[in-house]
């Protein structure tokens, strides 16, 4: 089981299976990374948890509950820091419907680099990234999905891009733009939104907005939907849209 | 609050509609607007306040038999001297249907504010997706809306005439499924005169106001003429 990579990284840092190691590892936590993405690789992880940690992989429907996408701080029950998730990877989830193995039989330091793999795809906040005026437009009762509108302003020095969004309210969350084609008004899908610094990017009619495709339980004036966008440095941000009624 | 992006907007409209209403009718029109371009719409800043559209004479369109959301047959032909506003769009629209419908509302109330609602003036909405949208679908579409429209639907081939009659598109997306469709179409309203002649098209873009103004020419002629 033991890999080519991890054999070397173990055997440059002289670490058998207790703790001596990790004070390298923490100096270089790359190489820990690495290291614990190969472990990822090697034990199968990714057949429950996705190649990306989102919990999408392809024995993850066979799972009830599936996996959480572990790349959300919030989704861990049992701590989301290192040596908590080496905690819960070494001592499993229990479940009455599945739950997570118990993987006992993986070392301390293999279950330290692991966890220090997981931790790297977690999202951070977004700091450059504001966003402001958030809302979400009431359903007509014949219709599944539903348009977020909003303003993302970027006050950091670089550009940033959105690359995705999340709510569990929806099957999906897209980003599109009403392209307008002679008398045909088209939404066309914006794969990567770049967003420069000190721009202000709006979504409004007529332009960009955020379609929930799949919408679970239909939203009404009064409901708030939690969303999450996810930017291109792994960062991410937290929003609560209201939903109102157009008038 | 910060989540009123639209409504802030509708904020600048009502100021060139009180602008605009203040011209009177005896201005020389100007250059008839650009179809490309919106009108009235307001954009943020001082300007010119928006001619009312001037009307004109299309090819296109003409009489067409459906269905209304009640079942009953609707002939467009059956409705002499009313004035109508016609749309395209299908009741699955999560998007681009719903603020047009929302305008339409906003368009309605301005002119029910001048002494002019349905029977003498109706918004049509023509379903481009009838294999879904039955009459009780469409009744539950617009009836969200605080729209006195009537809902239509037919047989594909019908829509596919009425379609092709007044020079409109439908186009399925790369994303659509036949689970979820989401179908690209055209945006205009059409302005319909008592005889049923297209007069003007106007944008999905154009104020609640410049189409109201539009509609109550129309109005106005046929209220002469007792039907109101």
């Amino acid at each position: 089981m033991l890999l080519a990579a991890y054999s070397v990284l173990g055997l440059l840092m002289g670490c058998g299976s207790q703790a001596p190691g990790r004070p390298d590892l923490a100096e270089d936590n790359a190489a820990a990374v690495a290291a614990g993405r190969q472990l990822y690789a090697d034990i199968g992880c990714a057949l429950c948890h996705g190649n990306e940690g989102a919990g999408d992989g392809p024995n993850a429907a066979l799972l009830d509950p599936p996996p959480r996408d572990y790349r959300d701080p919030d989704s861990y029950k049992a701590g989301s820091s290192v040596e908590q998730i080496a905690a819960t990877i070494g001592s499993g989830i229990e479940s009455p419907e599945g739950g997570m193995p118990v993987y006992g039989h993986l070392s301390e330091t293999e279950l330290h680099l692991l966890a220090t793999y997981v931790v790297s795809k977690q999202w951070r906040s977004a700091a450059a990234i504001d966003a402001v005026g958030a809302w979400v437009s009431e359903m007509p009762p014949t219709v599944d999905s539903a348009v977020l509108w909003l303003v993302l302003i970027n006050r950091g020095s670089e550009t940033v891009w959105l690359v995705g969004a999340h709510s569990d309210a929806a099957e999906s969350v897209r980003v599109h733009r009403a392209v307008e084609a002679g008398a045909v008004v088209r939404m066309q899908p914006v794969g990567r939104l770049p967003i420069a610094s000190g721009e202000t990017v709006r979504f409004e009619s007529g332009g960009l907005h955020l379609m929930l495709v799949g919408v679970r339980h239909r939203l009404v004036a009064g409901d708030n939907v939690a969303l999450t966008l996810q930017f291109d440095d792994g960062s991410i941000e937290r929003i609560v849209a209201p939903v109102e009624r157009r008038e | 609050m910060e989540s009123g992006i639209p409504r802030a907007m509708a904020g600048v409209a009502l100021v060139f509609a009180v602008a605009a209403s203040a011209c009177g009718g005896g201005d020389v029109p100007a250059a008839p607007p650009s179809p490309s371009t919106p009108r009235g719409s307001g954009s943020p800043g001082p300007g010119p306040a928006a001619a009312p559209p001037e009307l004109q004479t299309f090819d296109f369109g003409g009489d067409f038999e459906l269905m209304d959301q009640a079942g009953a047959s609707f002939r467009l032909s059956g409705r002499r001297d009313r004035t109508h506003l016609l749309f395209f769009g299908y009741a699955s629209c999560p998007d681009f249907c719903p603020v047009t419908l929302s305008l339409l509302t906003r368009v309605q109330e301005r002119l029910a504010g001048q002494g002019y609602s349905s029977p003498a003036f109706t918004t049509l909405f023509v379903s481009i997706d009838p294999e879904r949208d039955t009459p009780e679908r469409l009744t539950d579409y617009l009836g969200y809306f605080a729209l006195d429209a009537i809902g239509l639907t037919g047989s594909q081939e019908q829509i596919d005439e009425v379609v092709r009659q007044y020079a409109a598109m439908v186009q399925p997306t790369p994303e659509s499924t036949d689970e979820r469709p989401l179908l690209a179409h055209s945006t205009y309203v059409y302005l319909i005169d008592g005889a049923g002649t297209v007069r003007y098209t106007f944008r999905h873009d154009d104020s609640a106001e410049f189409i109201a103004s539009g509609v109550a020419q129309l109005l106005g002629n046929t209220a002469t003429s007792g039907d109101r």
